[in-house]
């Protein structure tokens, strides 16, 4: 957590924050990834509690062949919601991506066994190329 | 689901992850024996093994975007300013002059911390970019607030 309040230099609040959010989104969803990419480090550093903001540019990271900063915000959002199987999911792409297949796959066969049908199928398709 | 035969030549010949094709003509075979066994045990294995065909069969499953699962933020308590976001605006942050003020706030804050200059940068960088979006877009909505306004 920042020691600067930087909302409040900022003079923004929660309105700010969500507009910030669905903007970026947009970007996201053009692929305008360095756009995106911008928006989502501001709103980690303004909001670094948030889930959501933290997994967003995990995948924006990951979109953009950087899989260690991927990685890193992966990571910090499952310490948010441990129980965030697609982000588990990213998460072990990653790792399998920085060359750590053992872990890649133990995760992805944690996954494979998943009650959410959509994460096991994903999980056990991704196992037939690791 | 696609027609297997006509995805098991695709996968050959333009899946860009290589197939494990000892591994699918193991379970092939599996199934094929599953034929030989009792009523329960065939259902169990051919359950699995379906499971596992049904992921082979959807090899795209293994190459989603990250994205794929993440929704987008609706904030349904401001519709009119999900609309303008929509658009890749943000007319709720301000006029390009207020941006540039915020941006001088941001600057004016002295640390030498590593962490403090990286999230300062980071705030520059977004409050740059916002001022680059679509400047005369964005002055045509907020003049189209004022309108709306009276």
């Amino acid at each position: 957590m920042s020691s600067i309040a930087w909302l409040e230099i900022l003079n923004w609040n929660e309105t700010q924050l969500t507009d910030l959010k669905n903007v970026g989104y947009q970007y996201v969803l053009q692929g305008k990834y360095d756009i995106a990419l911008k928006i989502y480090k501001a709103l980690v550093t303004l909001n670094p509690n948030d889930n959501y903001n933290n997994k967003i540019l995990g995948s924006i990271y990951l979109e953009l062949n950087n899989p260690l900063e991927a990685l890193n915000f992966y990571n910090q959002a499952l310490k948010l919601d441990p129980d965030d199987a697609y982000t588990e999911m990213n998460r072990a792409k990653s790792l399998y991506l920085l060359g750590y297949h053992k872990q890649a796959t133990q995760a992805m066969q944690k996954l494979s066994m998943s009650s959410n049908k959509k994460v096991a199928q994903e999980a056990t398709s991704f196992l037939f190329i690791l | 689901m696609a027609d297997k035969s006509t995805t098991i030549d695709k996968l050959n010949v333009s899946n860009r992850y290589a197939v494990d094709q000892n591994k699918f003509e193991k379970e092939k075979h599996l199934f094929q024996k599953a034929d030989l066994v009792s009523e329960q045990t065939r259902t169990t294995v051919s359950k699995v093994i379906y499971n596992e065909f049904d992921a082979l069969f959807n090899p795209e499953l293994s190459q989603q975007t990250p994205f794929a699962h993440i929704e987008e933020p609706i904030n349904f308590d401001n519709k009119s300013i999900s609309y303008f976001s929509s658009l890749g605006i943000i007319p709720s942050c301000g006029t390009k002059e207020q941006l540039l003020e915020s941006k001088k706030r941001i600057e004016s804050v002295s640390n030498d911390n590593y962490s403090i200059i990286t999230e300062q940068q980071d705030l520059k960088d977004c409050l740059e970019t916002i001022i680059n979006l679509d400047n005369d877009l964005r002055h045509v909505i907020q003049s189209s607030n004022k309108f709306h306004k009276g």
